[in-house]
Formats: structure tokens, C-alpha cells, sequence
């Protein structure tokens, strides 16, 4: 599922361009690989999941990206080797998720750290907030240290997961505790260069996607482009929040810049799974090969509080879904109005990164070749 | 087989661990040398040899016996160790083939540790195996190659109800190890299925048991969430339990060193490694022949002493020249007395070098040894009294010393004797009644020749030996050796020629005589047959080739033998 949109017609959409897309990606010094015309799934911006073992690494990447239920996740089997998990269900979102065992210490120098962590975009360290995190601080500690020798580009991300059994104080307590002491370790090793995202996740509720989405979103450089147009849709339509979502994962690839509420966002959430499930049973037809998510994907759901919510597909794998007030929707003319031109503004988006897609495998060889 | 096999695991809490592994070693020495290179206080103290009943009652005598040891590290939890803490491994002695097989939780030697922890990782945390359970090989020239099984084992308390284990065989021969691979994994998937029964019996009877466990504690429980989080919990808390406990079985690691002594025993018989190229060193190379100047042997009781080619020194004293080369030889003596003594020396019967200068009779018995190959000689290179040809086939001799008459009259014996000349140029030494002495006359180069002083005799015996037709082997040697226009160097070179065509004859015939059901006069017809068509050689010729066989290895006897066979 690498191909991206409809553009099969177009003349240069064949496969392998379209594998070598993440050549436009640009994450700095470390990509010197994907600049080399290195094609294939190993060029894509790779996310790591590391941590003590039993710390839930193998049950995030289940959940988010193969819809497993929380509850199954007790019956999931230690993972014991390096579990690689391609995403590339959306041309925005594309990245490669490797899950490592938490039993093997990877910087031992039987591995070769430099190809583990040299194509990494973000490391995401899983920290068991249930448990005693101390050994966990500890391994953070010299996972970051080591792997920030391998390469500086790396973004960090501390996730303090499985915090559904705490109460609220303790929560709070924990991140507090840890991102103190994970930052005064740095600060104490002379490394105040590395910053370090902290993030309270959990499986069995939303936060563990808006947490992923964050991390996500680091990775993809048209972001402020996104957030931008995003914002001059809110303000010209009256919306209160509006969100990008890759529908596969529930991930939200950008948002405006007003904050993130979490009700908000699982509100979104919710919503997209009503629009996929409704839309399964009753959307496909048997002698039609067909998908629940298509072009003509459109939903408005009134809430009873006053609020709207508005979903509209955007491409293949992204939709639109806004929240605004009831009389606002007064004017939905204009609304539509309003997204149809979003829609063209993130369609140039892509046909921008495609073409820089297309010209860089030609500039690659001409620099092979002086 | 020289090879490590070991069980490994993943365990939860620690990682991939080697749980028991086992070694060979080709005599219980080796396996204490390797115990002595090892920390006193991990030292497994090795019983002496085991009792000679033993031995009969199979070939891998069946003690297998606990031995004790100082108490394990206490990282390990009990799933990843094999072998109580206060005991060390089980030892078996195959007391025929005095290989001494050794299982310990993982090699002391730190370099093979280091090599099998290696495969370890690899097999249980690296390499993908589709299917996740099944046999895959991997490994590098140079370094180890692995075979590796992994399989799962199923646990009620472990994450997803099972636990990963593999089977490891590390070994440095590749070829060897992907020709054992059928062999290899069949029993390694009986074993295998051994154990999961084993431990599906367990798991079978342990979650029936919690089945009734938890029906009771949720009918007493207000909530199932409760009970979901209690699940949760329990499990939290788990350790690892080991695999005597996972099947059921206590002597579960005593039947894996069985196991394992059988295929690395079993292993071993079912493919030998044998040389396959073919010639045998004829000619000795210099780095192990006298080229080297290693100690010669100065005291007269190290001279009486029978040696090997390859250990044999020319003796020099000052002031007495050497025999340089076996043209010179050739050239000291007259043909028909040269061609006598060769054949001689060709059918392996005891030459006899007598005179007064030791450096001389070492010298002179240095050329005449490389008519034939290396290993027809055994040296003595001078002694005081008579040795007889059981002992050595070149035999220096003092002149003072008596030849038997039994030697001199027979024709299983040649005497060379050197005369010094005196200064009318006649002949110091006795004259041998009844013996026809070969004229030998210094022919020639007189001048600038250190030896022309000296007269090689070589005493015939009455016999009409020399009315006899000459091999071809002695035959060419002559002609080679009488070329005017030839160097030294290119002369030995020739010889060295000729002696590996001759090899590769005697090999023929070795298999010709191997294959042989067949009734005499039909034999004696192929004989002739392979001796004129195939050989190129003649009826004189066969007493050399059968007398070189002495000088085809026992690897090369082998290998024919096999080759014969198949």
C-alpha cells in the first residue's frame, strides 16, 4: 500500500518513484543514505521503540497500527526479536516502526548501532510509570546518550505509559519526577543539547494516538504549511478546532494552532469509527470491490450540546474533521466553499513534494556522476 | 564431531542466556587442560579414567555422572539455568574412541563462550526464521557456522502462554555442517517434539486447574474487571520457571546430555572427514627435511639410533669433505656397480655404507636415501656394530665393525665401501675373499673434485644379479643422471619427477590389488595387462612398486578403500 492517490495515470507514478519518495524527506546530516539513492523500505524516516522489557512497546505498535484490542494485549508473547512494522498507508505518513526487545542491549558493539540508529527520526523510550521506574531512568539515560553519538538528528520522546492505574495526582507526580530526573542526568552529562518530549500514554485510553501523533508529526516537514492552511480554514469558516486525520491509524497529522483538547480529539476519534463501521455495513456493495473510505465520505453527526461535528475526505488515507458550533453551520455553503479550497491548497502540497520526489532520484545521479 | 551443541533461551527477565551445552574433548587430559585455563574456583574437578568395565558394555560407557561445584552466579533466574547451583554438568567417556564428552550450563573457555553467546543471540533475537519455529544456518568463513532450531515451549504463566528456546550446533566446517543438516534436524525435531509433549501435558493439566481456580474466585469476586486486573497483576509478578518444571521431567537435562552425546557422537561416525587430494608427500619439503640446520645427532649413541628421513642430519666433521649430489655419487663409481647398488635401494633392501669418516657415510647414505621416497627409509646413520634390516634399511657402519656372513653372502644386502686413496693411489683397506669386488674407478675430474680422493666399492655378492634386465625406473634414472648437459638442481628436480610418477603408479596398483575377487591366472593376466598397457612399466618394475607402498599415507589407503567401496 505505497502507491499513493490516483495517480495512476500519471506517467512517472510507477512504484519505484513512488518507494523512493522519502528521498524528499530531509532530516539533516543523518540521511546521507537516502541522499545516496538508497531505495527501498530501509530509506523511510524509521520511529524506535525502546524500553525495559514489559514496558508495553510491543502492545503501542499493536494498538495504534494494527487496531489490536488493549485488553488482548495481555496475551501478547515477549517480543524477541526486532520487530519491523512498515506503515506507509498515507504518503504523508510513511515511516517504518521498529520494535526492539527490551531484554537485548542494542549499543553492545555485537550490533551495528550506526545502521540501527543512523536513518532514525524518533527514538520513542517506553517507561513503565506502574512500575519502579528507576532502572527505567537509568537505561533511558544511556539509550539517548549512545544513541545521540550515532546520530544528532534524532528526535526524543519519553513515553510514561500505562498510567490508566494511576490517579491524576500521580500522574502528574510521575512526569514531574521523571522529567526531572532524566533531564538533570543529561544536564549532569554535559548534554543539555538533547531535548527530551515527555508524553502520560495508555493503551486502553486516546492518549496513546494524540502521544503517537505528536511524534508523527515531527517527522513530516510540511507541517507548518498544513497547520497554516488549517488555520485560515478555522478563521474563514468560524470551525473551532479542525484536525487532519490519516484515518487508517487515527493518528491526526496536523491540527490549527489552537490547543489540543483531549475530548476534542477522542470526540474525532470516536467520530471516524462510526463513519468507517457505519459505512462497512452498510456502505459496500458484494459485487463491488470497494473500500468504506472513498471520495464521496462525508458525515456531519449533531451533538445535543450544540456542537457539530463535520468530517469531509481529503485524499485516499487523510479526512477533515472539524468541530463547530450548530449556528455557525448556518452557512454551510460557505463551509463547503472553504474546503473545497483546502483541499486544492493540500493537493499542491503533494504535487509540490512529488515533483521534488521525481527531480531528486535525476539530481542523486547527477551528483553520482560529475 | 568436533562441533559445541547447546539449548538456548529467551528468557523474560534477562535475555537470551545459554542454558546447557555440550562439548567433546579427544582425551580426558585435553579436558583438564582446559579445566586448568579456567579460574580454579568455577573448575570442575575431572575423575581419573573411568573403570575398564565400562568400555565393554558399549562404546560410549553410560556414566554419566553429577560433579560438584561451587554454587552458580545468582543473577540467573531459575529459567535461565540448566544445572542445579551446586552441581557443575554430566561427563561421559567414550573409552574406545577416549573422547571425554563434557555438558556444563556454558563453555568456561572464554573465546568458545564468546562464540556460542554469539549464536545464541543470533538464533534467538537476530536471525528470522520464517514460521518462527524451524531450522535455519548462518555464520561466517572465517569465524563459526551455526544450525540453529528454535521452538517454542508452552507455559501458562509465561507472556502469550509460550517461552522460545533453540537448539544450536556450532561448528567451524561448513560443509560439514549443511551435509549433517538432514541428519542434524531430524533429531533435533524428535527432541523437540519430546519436550513440547512433555511440556503441552503441563500446560494442558495447569490450565485446567486455573480454569476451576478462577471460576471459584469470580463467583466469590463482585466484578470481572476485577478479576481482569487481578490477571494482571499475578502475572506482573511472575518469574521464569525452568524447564524441569516446564515439562515436568527432572531428569530432563540428563536425557539432553544424552542426547547430545549421541549427535555429536553419532554426527561424527556418520560423515568422516578424510583427505581428498591425492599425492602423498613424496618429496620431502623443505621446511621439514634437512635443508633445516637442526641438532644432528653428534654422540655415537644418537648415530646407533634408527631415524626417520625427515629426522636424519648429515654428521660434518672437519677437515673431511661431503658427498654433495648423486651425480657426483654416480660419477664415483662405474655404472653397472651404480645400477646394482640402485636396484638394490629401489626394492628396499638394506644398504650397508662402511667407512672411516662418519660425515662421509652420512653423506654418501643423505644422496642414496632420495632414490626412494621419504617414508621407505629408516636411517641408521653410524654405527659400531651390525643392524639388522628390521631395524633400518640404510645402515652407516664403522669399517672396524664385522658384517655378518649371512649379510654378505646374501642377496637381500648391498655393501658400499669407501676406500680413501692413499697417495700411490692404491686401494687402503682389505680385500673381500670370495667376493667380486666392483671395479668403481674415480673417473675424471680430479681436479677441483674434494672427493676424488676416496673410492666408492660396491661389494656384489656371487649371484648373477647383474645379468638381470633393469627396470624402467632404473633405467631412466641412468639416463638422467648420465646427461652431460644437465644442472644439479634440474637432476633432483627430474628425480623428484620421476619419484611422483612412480607414487601415482604404486597407487594404481594399490587399487588394482584391492579390488581383487578375482582366480589367479586371470589375475596374473590383468597384471601384465596394467603393468605393460597402463604403467608402462615392466616385471622388473614390481618389486619397486610394491616395496614404495610402505610410502602411501594411511588417509590416501583409506580414501581408495572407500572410493573402491562406493
Amino acid at each position: 500500500m505505497s502507491s499513493y492517490g490516483a495517480e495512476s495515470d500519471h506517467p512517472h507514478g510507477s512504484y519505484s518513484v513512488v518507494e523512493s519518495f522519502p528521498d524528499a524527506y530531509d532530516y539533516g546530516p543523518g540521511e546521507e543514505e537516502g541522499a545516496l539513492g538508497s531505495i527501498g523500505s530501509e530509506s523511510k524516516p524509521r520511529i524506535v521503540l525502546m524500553g525495559l522489557r514489559r514496558s508495553g512497546k510491543s502492545s503501542i505498535s499493536k494498538v495504534v497500527f494494527h487496531k489490536l484490542s488493549p485488553n488482548e494485549t495481555l496475551f501478547l508473547e515477549s517480543t524477541s526479536k526486532v520487530v519491523k512494522d512498515d506503515i506507509s498507508n498515507s504518503s504523508f505518513v510513511q515511516f517504518q516502526i521498529w520494535d526492539f526487545p527490551g531484554q537485548i542491549d542494542f549499543f553492545d558493539p555485537a550490533f551495528d548501532s550506526d545502521h540501527i540508529f543512523g536513518g532514525c527520526g524518533a527514538l520513542i523510550f517506553v517507561i513503565d510509570a506502574q512500575d519502579d521506574y528507576r532502572d527505567a531512568l537509568v537505561r533511558l539515560h544511556q539509550t539517548v546518550t549512545r544513541a545521540y553519538q550515532v546520530n544528532q538528528s534524532i528526535k526524543f520522546e519519553v513515553f510514561i505509559h500505562k498510567v490508566d492505574g494511576l490517579t491524576d495526582d500521580r500522574k502528574i507526580e510521575a512526569q514531574r519526577d521523571i522529567h526531572q530526573h532524566a533531564t538533570e542526568d543529561l544536564s549532569d552529562a554535559g548534554l543539555e543539547g538533547i531535548h527530551l518530549s515527555f508524553y502520560l500514554t495508555s493503551i486502553y485510553d486516546h492518549s496513546i494516538f494524540e502521544a503517537f501523533s505528536r511524534v508523527v508529526q515531527k517527522l513530516i516537514p510540511q507541517l507548518p504549511t498544513l497547520e497554516n492552511l488549517l488555520n485560515i480554514l478555522i478563521s474563514n469558516s468560524g470551525i473551532e478546532k479542525a484536525f487532519l486525520f490519516d484515518v487508517v491509524s487515527k493518528i491526526y497529522i496536523a491540527t490549527d494552532s489552537s490547543p489540543v483538547d483531549m475530548q476534542s480529539y477522542e470526540l474525532c476519534c470516536d467520530m471516524i469509527d462510526v463513519v468507517i463501521d457505519v459505512s462497512c455495513i452498510y456502505g459496500l456493495r458484494d459485487d463491488v470491490d470497494g473500500t468504506a473510505y472513498d471520495q464521496h465520505s462525508l458525515s456531519i453527526i449533531r451533538l445535543n450540546n450544540g456542537t457539530i461535528l463535520y468530517l469531509r475526505e481529503v485524499n485516499r488515507f487523510l479526512a477533515l474533521v472539524c468541530l463547530l458550533r450548530e449556528d455557525v453551520f448556518e452557512r454551510q455553503g460557505l463551509i463547503e466553499y472553504n474546503f473545497h479550497c483546502f483541499r486544492e491548497a493540500i493537493q499542491e502540497v503533494f504535487d509540490i513534494r512529488r515533483k521534488a520526489m521525481m527531480a531528486t532520484p535525476s539530481s542523486a545521479s547527477a551528483r553520482d556522476s560529475p | 564431531m568436533n562441533a559445541v551443541v547447546a539449548l538456548c533461551h529467551f528468557c523474560e527477565a534477562h535475555g537470551p542466556a545459554i542454558l546447557f551445552c555440550t562439548q567433546s574433548f579427544h582425551s580426558a587430559h585435553d579436558a583438564q587442560l582446559m579445566m586448568d585455563a579456567v579460574p580454579p574456583d568455577k573448575r570442575i574437578p575431572l575423575p581419573d579414567r573411568p573403570d575398564s568395565r565400562a568400555s565393554d558394555a558399549s562404546s560410549v560407557s553410560s556414566v554419566s555422572s553429577l560433579i560438584q561445584a561451587p554454587p552458580a552466579k545468582s543473577e540467573q533466574c531459575e529459567a535461565c539455568r540448566s544445572i542445579p547451583a551446586d552441581e557443575a554438568g554430566f561427563v561421559s567417556y567414550d573409552t574406545k574412541a577416549n573422547i571425554c564428552y563434557i555438558s556444563q550450563q556454558h563453555p568456561e573457555q572464554p573465546q568458545l563462550y564468546s562464540v556460542v553467546r554469539q549464536a545464541c543471540v543470533r538464533s534467538l533475537n537476530c536471525e528470522v526464521c520464517p514460521g518462527r519455529e524451524g531450522p535455519i544456518a548462518f555464520g561466517e568463513d572465517g569465524s563459526s557456522h551455526v544450525l540453529s532450531y528454535t521452538f517454542k515451549i508452552k507455559d501458562s504463566q509465561a507472556r502469550g502462554f509460550s517461552r522460545l528456546y533453540s537448539l544450536v550446533v556450532v561448528m567451524m566446517d561448513r560443509v560439514f555442517l549443511i551435509n549433517s543438516w538432514p541428519f542434524l534436524v531430524k533429531h533435533f525435531r524428535a527432541l523437540i517434539d519430546d519436550l513440547q509433549g512433555k511440556a503441552e501435558c503441563v500446560y494442558s493439566r495447569e490450565t485446567e486447574e486455573s480454569k476451576q481456580h478462577t471460576s471459584r474466585s469470580l463467583r466469590s469476586s463482585v466484578s470481572s474487571t476485577h478479576g481482569l486486573d487481578h490477571l494482571r497483576r499475578i502475572r506482573a509478578n511472575e518469574t521464569g520457571r525452568s524447564l524441569v518444571e516446564l515439562t515436568g521431567d527432572g531428569g530432563i537435562f540428563r536425557h539432553l546430555h544424552r542426547y547430545f552425546v549421541f549427535l555429536l557422537k553419532a554426527g561424527g561416525l556418520r560423515i568422516t572427514e578424510c583427505v581428498l587430494e591425492g599425492p602423498p608427500r613424496v618429496v620431502a619439503d623443505p621446511e621439514s627435511s634437512g635443508e633445516q640446520p637442526g641438532p644432528a645427532p653428534s654422540t655415537p649413541e644418537a648415530l646407533e639410533r634408527p631415524l626417520s628421513a625427515a629426522d636424519f642430519r648429515v654428521v660434518e666433521e672437519e677437515g673431511v669433505c661431503v658427498l654433495g649430489s648423486l651425480q657426483q655419487v654416480f660419477h664415483l663409481m662405474d655404472k653397472a656397480s651404480f645400477q646394482y647398488l640402485a636396484t638394490h635401494i629401489l626394492k628396499g633392501n638394506q644398504v650397508i655404507v662402511r667407512g672411516n669418516s662418519v660425515s662421509l657415510v652420512t653423506s654418501l647414505i643423505n644422496i642414496l636415501k632420495n632414490i626412494v621416497p621419504e617414508k621407505c627409509c629408516q636411517i641408521v646413520p653410524f654405527s659400531k656394530s651390525y643392524k639388522e634390516p628390521f631395524v633400518c634399511n640404510f645402515l652407516g657402519l664403522s669399517s672396524s665393525a664385522e658384517v655378518p656372513k649371512h649379510v654378505t653372502s646374501s642377496d637381500l644386502h648391498v655393501v658400499v665401501e669407501i676406500f680413501h686413496l692413499g697417495a700411490a693411489g692404491r686401494v687402503v683397506g682389505g680385500v673381500w675373499a670370495g667376493l667380486r669386488l666392483g671395479e668403481g674407478e674415480g673417473r675424471g675430474r680430479e681436479d677441483g673434485n674434494p672427493c676424488s680422493g676416496y673410492r666408492l666399492v660396491v661389494v656384489q655378492s656371487n649371484s648373477k644379479t647383474s645379468e638381470a634386465k633393469a627396470s624402467v625406473f632404473l633405467t631412466r634414472l641412468v639416463t638422467l643422471l648420465s646427461s652431460e648437459v644437465l644442472s644439479d638442481a634440474t637432476i633432483s628436480g627430474g628425480l623428484s619427477a620421476l619419484k611422483e610418477e612412480w607414487m601415482n603408479k604404486v597407487k594404481v596398483l594399490y587399487k588394482f590389488s584391492q579390488m581383487g575377487h578375482l582366480e589367479m591366472p586371470q589375475k596374473n593376466e590383468r597384471l601384465t595387462k596394467l603393468l605393460h598397457e597402463i604403467l608402462y612399466v615392466g616385471y622388473e618394475d614390481l618389486p619397486i612398486l610394491q616395496y614404495w607402498r610402505a610410502a602411501l599415507s594411511k588417509e590416501y589407503k583409506t580414501h581408495l578403500m572407500q572410493a573402491a567401496r562406493t
